[in-house]
């Protein structure tokens, strides 16, 4: 017999023996569990008669009713009264961590989903920025950065096109390939650019030559450009192969123009610091290169800006970015943009003469000047890896 | 006055609520301790005492009483574990006590069932905690099967099987001692 049909009969049994059927009585009924169920239910019949009597002693219970009455007068005497605010105090202190939890991831989750769409000049802006600066500070090699770079770098184009759709008025930085199209009208990216007179010389100098520019942007869409400036790669390494117009560092080919600052042109096996432009298809050109170790007093700006200052790279002692010495995984091999001082309407005395664009110095003044077409018979660098 | 207002003004240490769910579960709990303990004294006592721990859960800890029967009867198993742990240590033998007269009985009619319910109760102390608390709950009170479980924290298939598994062993305890 299964443990549940026993089950079913002992419960049977036992509500017809609490009905006072004798126990054989009870038993003929299940004949086939008989055997099994006569030990249980006589021990049953045990416990009942082994129960006594029902009767609580009535003075018993007022003694115990009188006790709990004093107790509670005790323990009212020791505690005052509970208020309201300690009745909600109370009932808050049991759901204070959890709450508190909650309300945090939701405040994070809120802020994030805020910040994702948030454009130049709202409350979530400055959260989306320190996202992008915290997933650039996270170890990764050159390629990722770079990708990174210019997936942050298109996300402040869409957002350049977005505030212009919606006619806001707001200062906005932006980078891309700046070029000129065939109506005359300078771009970067489908964003057209308004250029004060004064400044069309200075773009020509960057035309095809990946930039970073500032620009208000009115309410009637149009972007007023305030300043533009090459964006500088730094290539940290051994140098790999060196010919007439271009040099391996580190895996990367870069081109050597005419104008390139070369303090003392490295060879093969040496390390090599070299400061480059980006221009379109994916070329590196050089604008400076230095051999051997950086020099003593890049370790020193890189010393100032560890300490939080800022100084603006020099042109003429090219230091690894902050970037680089953070450590981006590749072990003092880096392939990284680096911030430079704006072009802008202020050009050094020579640039006439320079026709690479460079960074620039505080001493040597704001300007730089870019490969002209002619620029392009030199090889097309290709990146080994 | 519902539940769960009663319980909610005996949580402020209200008089008149604390008054009633003592008259409402006196009863039952001094038949439950009662029937497990011999010593009328004691079973009074830990009675009392099982509403004085109840007032002080009100008071340090408010949440902690959901189901104010549940907790009372859970509290009383508690005590007279303690108690019978306490005695077994230092056993002593009142042979003497709950010995009630009926006057229907004759003397040795009712000395017969006196020896019988003593050798009962001595056997249901020897069975598991579980067990005793199931046979108290399910044979002394004559609670239902549900009631059962929901005191002791137990589904109600899980009581059947332990209320089934106490009488079996109450059974063969008590035929051992028959056959001593």
């Amino acid at each position: 017999m299964k443990p549940e049909d026993l089950n079913l009969a002992f419960n049977s049994c036992l509500e017809q023996l609490q009905a006072g059927v004798p126990l054989e009585t009870v038993l003929r009924k299940y004949p086939q569990c008989s055997a099994d169920l006569r030990p249980v239910l006589e021990a049953v019949m045990a416990v009942w008669e082994a129960r006594g009597s029902d009767t609580v002693p009535v003075a018993a219970m007022a003694r115990s009713r009188a006790h709990l009455a004093e107790e509670v007068q005790r323990r009212l005497a020791v505690a005052p009264p509970i208020n309201f605010w300690q009745r909600w105090y109370r009932s808050l202190r049991f759901a204070t961590v959890p709450m508190v939890i909650l309300l945090a991831v939701i405040g994070f989750g809120l802020s994030g989903l805020a910040s994702v769409k948030a454009l130049p000049g709202e409350a979530f802006y400055p959260v989306k920025l320190a996202a992008e600066r915290f997933t650039l500070s996270l170890p990764a090699s050159a390629d990722v950065r770079l990708a990174r770079e210019e997936s942050f770098d298109n996300k402040r184009l869409q957002e350049v096109e977005a505030l212009s759709e919606q006619q806001r008025e707001q200062e906005v930085e932006f980078s891309g390939f700046l070029t000129l199209g065939e109506d005359q009208v300078w771009r970067i990216g489908k964003i057209l650019l308004d250029v004060k007179p004064e400044m069309r010389q200075d773009l020509t100098a960057l035309e095809e030559v990946y930039v970073i520019a500032r620009a208000d942007l009115l309410q009637d869409g149009s972007a007023v450009l305030q300043g533009v400036e090459p964006r500088l790669y730094t290539v940290i390494g051994q140098v790999q192969q060196v010919e007439a117009t271009r040099l391996q560092v580190d895996g990367v080919w870069i081109q050597l123009a005419p104008e390139a600052v070369v303090a003392d042109l490295p060879v093969v096996g040496q390390d090599a610091v070299v400061s480059a432009v980006r221009l379109i298809g994916d070329r590196l050109q050089a604008v400076e290169i230095h051999n051997g170790k950086l020099p003593a007093q890049d370790d020193e700006a890189a010393a100032t800006e560890q300490q939080g200052e800022t100084k603006p790279a020099s042109n003429d002692s090219l230091s690894p970015t902050p970037d680089s010495k953070e450590g981006d995984g590749t072990e003092g091999h880096s392939y990284t943009p680096t911030e430079t001082p704006s072009v802008e309407q202020t050009r050094p005395p020579d640039h006439e003469e320079n026709k690479t664009p460079k960074p620039t110095s505080n001493e040597e003044g704001k300007g730089g000047k870019t490969p002209q077409p002619g620029h392009e018979e030199t090889p097309t660098p290709a990146r080994d890896h | 006055m519902d539940s769960d207002t009663l319980l909610a003004r005996a949580r402020e240490l209200d008089n008149q609520a604390l008054a009633q769910i003592h008259d409402l579960y006196y009863p039952a709990i001094y038949r439950y301790v009662n029937y497990r303990l011999d010593d009328p004294q004691l079973v009074e006592d830990i009675a009392a005492e099982v509403f004085v721990r109840l007032l002080d859960s009100f008071h340090r800890r408010p949440g902690d009483v959901r189901d104010v029967r549940a907790w009372l009867f859970g509290t009383a198993s508690h005590l007279v574990f303690d108690t019978l742990r306490h005695k077994y240590r230092r056993p002593v033998e009142h042979l003497e006590d709950h010995e009630a007269i009926s006057s229907s009985d004759t003397p040795e009619r009712t000395a017969e069932l006196n020896e019988r319910q003593r050798a009962v109760r001595y056997a249901i102390q020897h069975l598991t905690a579980d067990q005793q608390q199931v046979l108290s709950l399910r044979f002394s009170l004559e609670l239902s099967l549900e009631e059962t479980a929901n005191i002791m924290d137990k589904s109600v298939g899980a009581i059947k099987t332990l209320q089934f598994r106490a009488l079996a062993a109450l059974r063969r305890r008590l035929e051992s001692k028959e056959v001593e």
